[in-house]
């Protein structure tokens, strides 16, 4: 990687050994501070404006200021954390913590313990709902269904997609094109 | 003879000695007797060791001189100061002409600036208004005692538009792009006259989108007292590739669309055109000549009565030599494109993109032997580019990108001195202009489309471009207000002040012709500083006494 004048803000992409790929800048920023993945996207926050970034196909897209306080040349968006479908954002120097909603989530926020876990993932109606072992573990924000067509051309992915790939086992895997009801994920997770 | 209240007492009749037993010696540099003291605008100086006698405190005081502006001298110069930079502490008296502001390029011209301070500075910016629907105040610049401003709109259905400042947020629309283009990015006065360039402004550089009206500027203007705009040409449009001509790959099209960068140099007129390469003279009616350099410029600057061009990418700053001929001055390291300048403390300083550093120029002999001739000043936070430059009340004050800060030079680098424009929907914010009007700094932003003034210490400032001739000044403080007298005449007052919060005594030497600015060219005699505000009889008595040669033949 080649040493440059001045700090510039780069998101780089890590391809093995000593192998960094440049995948873009945020604006005229001088530095990426907390990244987040969320809702499928790679989120990230900049210093000095405070500002956050989504990247996208054809580099990073800006999605707004945290931190616009004016007695200040330094701002940070320093901390980023998705909790409740929501993606949090900790900022300098206002000390506040504000919250953004892209699309609709559904997150379970507990640590997912080790062993067999039945997960069932349902649009139904107006919310998402989330089900750990059956039971009821998370619904989203209520949305206008016609706001979400979801059709794409994209292939389905299994085992790997927007972040990590997935490491352990699955069975049983079944997709239904209704929303199933709580007593039928309660019978389908008794089966393990 | 003595005078009641005189502390000292410089005739300039025979050598650079004071004469009313101040019991202070001057050093003097370069400074030639002839018709009072002549200094050369590059090095002369008359420099007095700190004496009781110029501790002023926060007392009344008046300095008497009389000047001889040169013919064709664009840059005149520091007069009189007495100011330790680094408090802001003490005062200075002054002509100062500022160029290679941005696309404005000369807001100011021959204004005589008298300006004392101790540390003081509004705790923000006032707000002077959006000027209309500008999303970018282009060009600020003072023409024959009034301010004006030439902005960028942003619509389709929109023009770059002309305006006069009326004080408190109040603009008066002077008219729109006559040729039906987006942007006015510079305004000077010229000759007696308004003069003003018209451009097609591409939004895509602030992260504003294309342009949505795609109508070709590229002309300069005179606008008349009557308003009308009078064409006075297209410069580089001979040879350009035409308007309506579509051109992929940046910024650099060929065309002559967009006219920027009004310079006025020894009495004659410059501009360069945004998107294409060179500078022009003009030669009158609607007629420009192409005097080189082969570089896409950014503006001018006028240093050392020298022209020189910074350059829209990594060759720097060129110096003209007449004709079409220019001297590589280098490239400011790490520089990409060299964006304003200003002079003070007798060099000529750049803001540069993008490491947001400011550059002195320490001159082509250094160069010559080999060195580098650019020494970096320091960074503004964690900008990415110096916009506007100002000489503001004795320091240097520089506006950034992208947060739209403004900044001070300081000992130990810049300080942050407010935010500008905090638009918050946006992620590229500019202060792209800046000019002093009546004794405050005015800043203009992108993409609020507004100006902004903060006041540091207190200023009288007398706004008309000084003539050529002598002159006799007078900078009195008195009371709760500075006064600045030409001619005989109370030309500018300042804002008033409680007189406690303004001790100004400090440590420095007097200095005579040099100081903030630029160093003083022309003549200079009866030098006279009083304790104590000067009585009109005093000042009849004195604008009449040692009478310049050219009044009394």
């Amino acid at each position: 990687m080649k040493t440059k004048l001045q700090a510039d803000c780069d998101l780089f992409r890590y391809d093995g050994e000593q192998s960094w790929t440049n995948m873009g800048r945020t604006g005229y920023e001088r530095e990426i501070m907390a990244l987040a993945l969320y809702n499928g996207k790679l989120y990230a926050g900049s210093l000095p404006m405070a500002n956050a970034w989504r990247l996208d196909r054809e580099g990073w897209a800006f999605v707004g200021n945290v931190d616009n306080t004016p007695t200040a040349y330094l701002r940070r968006l320093w901390s980023l954390a998705v909790y409740q479908g929501k993606l949090f954002g900790g900022t300098l120097p206002s000390g506040h913590v504000f919250s953004l909603e892209a699309g609709r989530m559904a997150g379970s926020d507990q640590a997912l313990a080790s062993g067999w876990r039945h997960i069932a993932a349902v649009r139904e109606g107006r919310c998402l709902r989330l089900y750990l072992d059956g039971r009821s573990a998370a619904e989203s924000a209520a949305f206008n269904p016609s706001d979400y067509d979801l059709s794409n051309d994209q292939p389905l992915r299994i085992g790997f997609g927007v972040g990590h790939p997935f490491r352990g086992a699955m069975s049983d895997l079944r997709l239904y094109n209704r929303a199933l009801v709580p007593r039928e994920v309660a019978r389908l997770a008794a089966k393990q | 003879m003595k005078q009641e209240g005189l502390i000292a007492y410089w005739p300039f009749e025979k050598d650079c000695e004071e004469r009313a037993d101040a019991g202070c010696h001057a050093t003097a540099r370069g400074v030639t007797i002839a018709e009072g003291a002549r200094f050369n605008g590059v090095d002369s100086a008359i420099e007095i060791r700190d004496h009781p006698q110029f501790r002023l405190g926060a007392n009344d005081f008046s300095i008497a001189v009389w000047i001889h502006v040169d013919d064709k001298a664009d840059v005149v110069g520091d007069l009189v100061s007495k100011f330790d930079s680094e408090a802001r502490r003490g005062f200075h008296l002054g002509i100062v002409s500022a160029s290679g502001i941005t696309s404005t390029s000369q807001p100011n011209y021959r204004n005589v600036h008298f300006g004392m301070d101790n540390g003081q500075i509004d705790k923000q910016w006032t707000d002077c208004g959006r000027l209309g629907r500008a999303v970018n105040v282009k060009s600020l610049a003072l023409v024959k005692g009034q301010l004006y401003a030439g902005t960028f709109e942003k619509e389709a259905n929109e023009r770059g538009h002309l305006w006069r400042y009326e004080g408190g947020r109040r603009w008066t629309d002077v008219g729109a792009t006559p040729d039906g283009s987006n942007a006015v990015p510079s305004v000077i006065e010229f000759d007696s006259a308004l003069y003003c360039a018209t451009g097609r402004y591409n939004p895509i550089g602030s992260s504003l989108g294309a342009a949505q009206n795609t109508k070709a500027g590229g002309r300069v203007w005179r606008v008349d007292p009557d308003g009308r705009w009078m064409d006075c040409g297209k410069p580089g449009a001979a040879d350009a590739v035409p308007d309506d001509t579509t051109v992929t790959g940046g910024y650099e099209t060929g065309k002559a669309d967009e006219a920027t960068g009004l310079t006025v140099y020894r009495g004659e007129l410059y501009v360069t055109s945004h998107h294409r390469r060179g500078a022009f003279k003009y030669e009158g009616g609607k007629n420009w000549r192409y005097i080189g350099p082969n570089e896409r410029l950014m503006t001018f600057t006028v240093f050392q009565d020298r022209l020189y061009a910074l350059v829209n990418g990594r060759s720097g700053v060129y110096r003209y030599e007449g004709g079409a001929e220019w001297t590589p001055c280098g490239n400011p390291e790490s520089s990409e494109q060299v964006y304003s300048a200003i002079t003070y403390d007798g060099k000529l300083h750049v803001g540069t993109w993008p490491g947001s550093d400011l550059f002195r120029y320490d001159g082509l002999p250094r160069h010559e032997g080999g060195g580098q001739p650019w020494t970096n000043m320091g960074r503004t936070g964690y900008e990415r580019e110096i916009m506007a430059l100002a000489l503001y009340n004795g320091k240097l004050y520089a506006g950034s990108l992208p947060m739209a800060n403004a900044w001070r030079l300081d000992a130990n680098g810049f300080t942050f001195v407010g935010n500008v424009d905090n638009t918050p929907t946006v992620y590229l914010r500019r202060v792209w202009s800046m000019a002093v009007f009546q004794g405050k700094l005015f800043a203009g932003t992108l993409p609020s489309g507004r100006v902004q003034s903060i006041e540091a210490g207190r200023m009288a400032t007398c706004d008309h471009a000084l003539t050529a001739g002598w002159h006799h000044i007078v900078a009195a403080r008195e009371g709760r207000k500075l006064k600045l007298y030409v001619d005989g005449k109370l030309v500018a007052t300042s804002s008033s002040f409680d007189p406690p919060d303004y001790n100004l005594t400090n440590d420095q030497p007097l200095r005579i012709g040099h100081g903030v600015g630029a160093n003083f060219c022309g003549a200079m005699r009866d030098l006279r500083i009083h304790n104590g505000a000067l009585t009109s009889e005093q000042m009849n008595a004195f604008s009449n006494i040692r009478a310049p040669p050219e009044t009394h033949p």
